[in-house]
């Protein structure tokens, strides 16, 4: 396929953390993100780390993937670092012109980096290790159990799928739309930002007009199909915990443990 | 020659697992008055060929030269060769997208920095070319036509470019038969009454066989085999290889060949094959 | 005879256009099929085709007139869902039918809204992809499918329903000449084991093994009858905006030429008999 398009980003293995059961996955990666806030000095990090590397090892997905989430996020990462480290007020550590360094700066931005790093690898690590339909079906059997979420717990999970399903036919159809108006002399790349924008209607407008032609289309397929809404309604693959997942929980329940320990653990860098 | 294709490779993904070679050294020419039929399945290299003709797509290698502009070079600008090819996509009823058809038309001549004169002298024409009434349309919504309708107007809206090359990618799908007949009949006017070099990419033997002066086979990003079509379909044990088949017409005279009957084979339209049979079946 | 599957009666169906209200898209038209026929329904753009194949489903109700799906009143809100389990429908885009992003969920999206239960689901998915020889991707995601391999997998989301009749609107229009001739093997395939097939069509070629051939014009049934009936008379047909295949062209010129060969030649086969006994 030349436009292989990839939404989510699983990598197949067959490896413990890809058979767990995707709420045991969820969960662990959310009890994770909170933790990464609890840890409070870089012991709690290194820690964070270790288990986070021990679930890669685990998982058998190449190192190279896990940190290819990364990528998109240096920018942000950078920006974080810069603006922590500058304008975060306490003492003086160096002075550059009007830019004050401080102890507090340079040990927040330490702080901050740590985190972002180590969320959106831990979060990259569930979606590699995790295959869309059973996050979509992890996540619903999750807020099934919320008590404002219950009820439409069916709908949220049925617009998720939805949405990934037809994510890589609108791009194919938006990049369709683009070629023929280039072929009418469409210019997308004008230096001039009004011109630019307003280059674009020509590509929404039939983009538009084409999402809705297929939500009606699917609505009707859907109908037809004697879809009622998740009343009464069965599945193919029903969740269950099996005796690994309860081996997972408990592991996840001990990594957390030593994080929340090395609170304690004194540290002082400068 | 209009278009002078020399040696044209595509590789789609190159150097990664998803590697692809779409194009495979191509090489062809096209006279400024022809009518081409290019068939071959899906996947095949059609579409990839066919936007290379108007560099959406950039050759992996090889040259394209469409009325001696190397369309490849850096300093060429796009709009010198959309104002040569112009390009009907599959369905191009859903590149609509303005208030009216007037103005979807406009858009192309437009582009290209036409005034006003002109551009009002192109859309008229274009859409009477494509068999439309001018005035009772031009200021109707393009979105509330018949589909028929919508298809003509978005072809009318690349014709308004007056480009003297025409590619047109299964122009006929989803019409009714009668449909598909009026829309090859205004091609063929396209090419005969004003002298437009059509290219027309479709998946129809039959439609080849009744408008095309020359064929282009492709098979696995190859150019297989190019010419008249009775050139093209004398090969109907080729043309099996790569699973296509003749026109239905030309596979009963060979039928009866096999049968054993003295027939000649060439004939490859419905008309031709009726007088062929005739002649040896007649009294 | 068999048993009546589909019956309408003096039904027509108005809709209110943007530009125009109350457009008549199906004018009193009755009809019957009969459980285990071929039906193909042909007719020039417009023509109420996609109308009508859609009031088999109950996904419209007619403005006047009756639909029974099965002995079923359609116009009943209780039959809703049992018609539709009778009585479903493969559609035309084969990018927009796919609900889920996996093929075997997307065949299970049927059963699954019937309320079955999983082990009953995972065995109809399975034979249903199997019967459309689409069981090796049944793990794979709709981008990765030819647009034909997307209309099998259509198929077999409706088969999982055990429907007793399916209607296919324009379901081939947007594959290429081998995903075509894939559906209709899939289309005659099912009908031999007991499936009423509705077909709609604007390729006269792909019908020629129907048992019935309805054609529609202006919103009524100006045609009804075996594809021989049907094909015997091009010019009314052209008159129509539709054609005949072109082994039956062919045959007409033949006979219009003064070659003595019978009227109704549907197939190369007959008409290369037909010559040859002529010699």
């Amino acid at each position: 396929m030349k436009n292989d398009v990839v939404v989510g980003q699983y990598y197949p293995t067959n490896s413990v953390i890809h058979r767990l059961d995707p709420r045991t996955k969820i969960m662990s990666t959310l009890l994770y993100i909170v933790f990464l806030f609890v840890a409070k000095n870089i012991w709690g990090y290194i820690a964070a780390l270790f288990f986070l590397s021990l679930a890669v090892i685990v998982s058998k997905v190449p190192v190279g993937y896990v940190l290819r989430g990364l990528k998109g996020v240096v920018f942000i990462v950078c920006m974080t670092l810069v603006f922590n480290l500058i304008w975060t007020p306490g003492e003086a550590l160096l002075t550059l012109g009007p830019i004050i360094i401080t102890r507090q700066g340079v040990m927040a931005s330490i702080n901050m980096a740590f985190r972002l790093l180590l969320l959106i690898t831990g979060t990259s690590m569930m979606s590699l290790c995790t295959a869309t339909i059973a996050l979509t079906d992890g996540i619903e059997a999750l807020i099934k159990k919320v008590p404002f979420l219950g009820k439409v717990s069916h709908e949220i999970s049925m617009m998720m799928s939805i949405a990934l399903r037809f994510i890589p036919s609108l791009t194919e159809e938006l990049d369709r739309i683009m070629k023929a108006q280039k072929s009418r002399g469409a210019d997308f790349e004008s230096k001039n930002l009004v011109k630019r924008i307003k280059s674009y209607v020509p590509l929404l407008v039939p983009l538009f007009v084409s999402a809705f032609q297929r939500a009606n289309d699917l609505a009707m397929a859907m109908e037809a199909r004697c879809y009622k809404g998740g009343e009464g309604r069965t599945r193919l693959r029903i969740l269950k915990y099996q005796k690994i997942d309860f081996a997972a929980y408990i592991i996840v329940a001990l990594a957390m443990g030593c994080i929340f320990a090395t609170r304690y653990i004194p540290f002082k860098l400068i | 020659m209009s278009i002078e294709v020399k040696n044209l490779s595509h590789i789609y993904s190159k150097g990664t697992v998803f590697e692809h070679i779409a194009l495979e050294d191509v090489s062809f020419e096209v006279g400024p008055h022809d009518f081409i039929g290019i068939i071959g399945h899906t996947g095949s290299g059609k579409s990839t060929l066919i936007q290379h003709i108007n560099r959406l797509l950039v050759p992996t290698s090889g040259t394209i030269v469409v009325n001696n502009i190397n369309i490849n070079e850096p300093n060429v600008p796009m709009k010198e060769i959309v104002k040569r090819v112009g390009i009907v996509f599959q369905y191009p009823e859903y590149q609509l997208f303005e208030e009216t058809v007037y103005k979807d038309v406009s858009f192309g001549p437009k582009n290209l920095g036409y005034d006003e004169e002109k551009v009002d002298f192109l859309v008229k024409q274009s859409i009477e070319i494509m068999g439309l009434d001018y005035e009772e349309i031009k200021d109707k919504s393009p979105f509330e036509l018949s589909g028929g309708q919508k298809r003509r107007v978005a072809i009318a809206g690349v014709i308004a470019m007056k480009p003297p090359i025409l590619i047109l990618d299964e122009p006929t799908s989803g019409l009714d038969p009668m449909g598909r007949r009026e829309m090859l009949d205004m091609i063929k006017n396209m090419n005969k009454q004003l002298g437009m070099c059509i290219i027309l990419v479709t998946h129809s033997m039959d439609d080849v066989a009744e408008y095309a002066d020359k064929i282009m086979v492709f098979s696995s990003g190859r150019l297989m085999k190019y010419g008249p079509p009775a050139e093209v379909f004398a090969d109907s044990k080729f043309l099996a290889d790569i699973s296509l088949d003749v026109p239905q017409s030309k596979a009963v005279l060979e039928r009866l060949k096999e049968e054993g009957y003295e027939i000649d084979t060439s004939a490859y339209t419905t008309k031709e094959a009726a007088k062929e049979i005739i002649r040896v079946f007649g009294k | 005879m068999n048993k009546k599957i589909i019956e309408l009666r003096d039904v027509s169906f108005v809709y209110d256009s943007e530009n125009a209200p109350g457009v008549k898209a199906l004018d009193e038209v009755s009809l019957d099929i009969y459980e285990g026929e071929f039906v193909g329904i042909v007719g020039k753009n417009g023509s109420g085709k996609s109308t009508l194949a859609k009031l088999l489903n109950a996904l419209i109700l007619p403005s006047s007139g009756k639909v029974f799906v099965g002995g079923m009143d359609s116009a009943d809100p209780q039959y809703t869902t049992d018609i539709r389990k009778v009585c479903s429908m493969v559609f035309q885009n084969p990018d927009n039918q796919m609900v889920a992003t996996i093929v075997e969920e997307d065949t299970a999206f049927g059963p699954e809204n019937l309320g079955l239960a999983p082990d009953k689901i995972r065995r109809r998915v399975d034979e249903s992809l199997k019967a459309v020889g689409m069981y090796d991707f049944k793990d794979k995601k709709p981008h990765q499918l030819s647009g034909g391999q997307k209309q099998r997998v259509a198929i077999a989301g409706v088969i999982a329903m055990h429907p007793q009749c399916i209607v296919f609107d324009e379901s081939t229009a947007m594959l290429d000449p081998a995903g075509r001739a894939d559906l209709i093997n899939i289309m005659h395939t099912l009908n031999s084991e007991g499936v009423t097939v509705i077909f709609i069509t604007h390729y006269m070629e792909e019908i020629v093994g129907a048992s019935r051939i309805i054609v529609m014009g202006d919103g009524k049934i100006i045609g009804d009858g075996t594809p021989r009936e049907i094909f015997s008379n091009p010019k009314w047909l052209e008159e129509n905006r539709l054609s005949v295949p072109e082994i039956v062209a062919l045959s007409t010129a033949l006979r219009e030429g003064g070659l003595d060969i019978p009227p109704g030649i549907l197939s190369e086969d007959e008409l290369v008999e037909a010559l040859c006994r002529l010699k």
